[in-house]
């Protein structure tokens, strides 16, 4: 009883975070706006019509709009479907190292987004960018379905072989990169290159709007499955007495993971990091029971992408920073530093 | 009443023309630009744009195909100069939307490009006649320098390498920068009949060309020993009459990045004056 209070609480100071950390966002960036137009501008749009003195309010007001808050939305809803995806991964593999990365997803969708970016002639004017946006996302969803189906036998399927199959198709994956890079010029491999270190410049309405369809989708269905994922991490057999499809959830959640990171890396490129560790953060504070953790680990990943996307613009403004390469500096050292404190705890 | 209006008018024209604030995204566009007599008015440039020296100073807006709309915004441009790969799109819309005049232009890499884009940025930015003056002068070189190397009577073979860290040396083919300055300078190029942009090409290949002259950019070999150990730690490189008769000249490699700019015939020049000595005395003298 003590613990799920103790994870009600931390997931209630999450929801209280995370509107401040968006609001932090839409306030700050390279053109600096007073907090008055800020407050001004979001109540203009949530339909009250306030009127400000200040002179650029009109440009302010459009930054703000148009540039700022679909971004910030864009980085929450994709740190939210990093971590979901990567706490699925770590309850359906029952290892915590395992990240969406294993089931082919990421290096799948680099696999289209090279191949369009080498072909970007062929589209029309203007296209090229939303023919890399699809060619990602099928590329995730074909590598995802090659490893499945390679998992998966007349006895089930084994998270084992979709492991080793994984490791194969990222292999090839890499293989195929390599070969598009030998082959593209200096101006598409200097692109492929960016769009593989993620980044949320490409921030629109439209794909906000995508991307929240598919995170409230997932997070309606996604409560179903805690319980499931809970079983799983006693092993397929317990979870099968217990009266679970272990056959048919393992698709499921194989299928949501792949359609969350097919997306959010269609729209922003390769953004590591975040599926791996904000699962583990969360289950240091709250502990593995996944209605707590889901929930949690969404809230977390939300929060923590849109401060990291903050510090990509920034920090060397008026450039800014590939977010990807934001994530893994700032998580990386704060996750080491996070595991020499619990090492007690967690071998314990 | 009206006449004051018009002097009023063609005052505010003028000091809204003084005003511009520009934005380059390229290194050739910033040389360009700089030439043009407008570097004063250039508010940022891209991490390409190394030359000249007070270019450098300015803030950086970061790669060309991946610009920060906030950023640039912040900056207040009235004109945003790049390449037709400039990008990403949607950052462009917006800043289209946002009334900046934002125009991308070809990488020039050919003669001819050049010379169009000279006279298109020359009416982008008000200095018609400039370009006129600066065209004008850039044919002027080209056909002093084309007519004194005809009296090369046998024209080297020659290949213009980068070595990217370290590794095997990429050649370049048609369609690079190099390849029209190698040309300007009356050297025949053997890779542009297989080679597209820069390839990496295998050792056998490198001994059949059969170059009697290397060319490299000066950045990655500052000092003669990384030279040597170009020449002499690849198999096939030191085959070459080039390598044999240590025949390599160095380039400014600022000239070639983005694109060929305005000083490319001066460039040529010094180049030409390097690999036909017999004519040295002959081209120096061209300012």
């Amino acid at each position: 009883m003590k613990r799920s209070q103790k994870a009600l609480s931390v997931i209630a100071v999450l929801a209280v975070w995370l509107p401040i950390c968006l609001l932090l966002g839409i306030a700050n960036g390279a053109v600096p706006i007073g907090l008055a137009d800020v407050v001004t501008a979001i109540f203009n749009n949530l339909g009250f019509s306030l009127t400000s003195t200040s002179d650029d309010f009109s440009q302010n007001q459009l930054i703000i709009e148009s540039i700022r808050t679909p971004r910030v939305l864009l980085a929450s809803l994709i740190g939210a479907a990093l971590a979901i995806s990567g706490a699925l991964m770590q309850g359906l593999f029952r290892n915590p190292l395992a990240d969406p990365a294993i089931i082919g997803v990421s290096s799948g969708a680099a696999v289209g987004a090279a191949l369009a970016i080498l072909f970007e002639s062929v589209w029309p004017a203007g296209y090229a960018h939303w023919a890399t946006t699809i060619a990602a996302f099928l590329g995730g969803l074909a590598a995802t379905w090659l490893v499945f189906k390679i998992g998966t036998s007349p006895y089930g399927t084994s998270v084992a072989t979709m492991l080793l199959a994984g490791i194969a198709i990222n292999a090839f994956a890499m293989a195929g990169i390599g070969l598009i890079n030998y082959m593209a010029d200096d101006n598409q491999l200097r692109s492929i290159i960016f769009w593989q270190m993620g980044s949320l410049g490409a921030a629109s309405w439209l794909n906000v709007g995508t991307m929240a369809l598919v995170v409230v989708a997932v997070a309606l269905v996604l409560p179903r499955y805690a319980n499931t994922l809970n079983a799983l991490l006693l092993g397929d057999s317990e979870a099968r007495h217990l009266g679970i499809n272990v056959d048919k959830a393992k698709k499921w959640l194989i299928i949501v993971t792949a359609v969350l990171v097919g997306v959010a890396v269609a729209f922003a490129g390769m953004i590591g990091f975040v599926g791996l560790v904000v699962p583990h953060l969360v289950r240091l504070v709250i502990g593995p029971d996944h209605r707590f953790l889901l929930p949690a680990t969404a809230l977390l990943g939300a929060i923590l992408m849109v401060l990291a996307d903050l510090c990509a613009r920034m920090v060397i403004s008026p450039a800014e920073l590939p977010i990807g390469i934001v994530t893994a500096l700032i998580g990386a050292p704060f996750f080491m530093f996070l595991l020499l404190q619990k090492r007690q705890t967690i071998s314990g | 009443m009206k006449l004051t209006a018009l002097i009023l008018g063609i005052i505010l024209s003028t000091l809204s023309q003084a005003q511009q604030r520009i934005i380059s995204a390229g290194g050739a566009m910033t040389e360009l630009l700089y030439a043009l007599g407008v570097g004063k008015q250039l508010v940022a440039v891209d991490t390409s744009s190394i030359y000249p020296e007070s270019a450098s100073k300015l803030p950086k807006i970061g790669y060309h195909r991946s610009l920060s709309l906030e950023g640039i915004i912040s900056l207040q441009p009235t004109l945003l100069l790049g390449s037709a790969e400039m990008g990403p799109p949607n950052v462009i819309q917006q800043l289209q939307s946002l009334k900046i005049n934002v125009q991308q232009l070809p990488t020039a890499v050919t003669m001819t490009a050049l010379e169009k884009r000279i006279s298109k940025v020359a009416k982008l930015v008000g200095q018609g006649s400039q370009g006129q003056a600066l065209l004008a002068a850039i044919r002027a070189n080209q056909q002093q320098l084309a007519k004194q190397l005809k009296a090369v009577k046998k024209p080297l073979k020659g290949v213009f390498l980068v070595q990217p860290g370290g590794r095997s040396p990429m050649v370049a083919g048609t369609g690079t920068s190099a390849n029209t300055l190698m040309a300007l300078a009356g050297i025949l190029n053997p890779a542009a009949t297989s080679v597209k942009g820069y390839r990496q090409l295998t050792s056998e290949s490198l001994i059949a060309m059969a170059p009697e002259v290397i060319i490299v950019p000066d950045h990655m070999f500052k000092n003669s020993s990384s030279l040597d150990k170009l020449i002499t730690q690849q198999p096939g490189l030191k085959q070459t009459p080039a390598a044999k008769n240590n025949r390599v000249i160095t380039v400014d490699s600022s000239l070639l990045v983005g694109g060929i700019g305005p000083r490319i015939v001066q460039a040529a020049q010094k180049l030409a004056a390097e690999a036909y000595p017999e004519l040295h005395s002959a081209i120096v003298k061209v300012p």
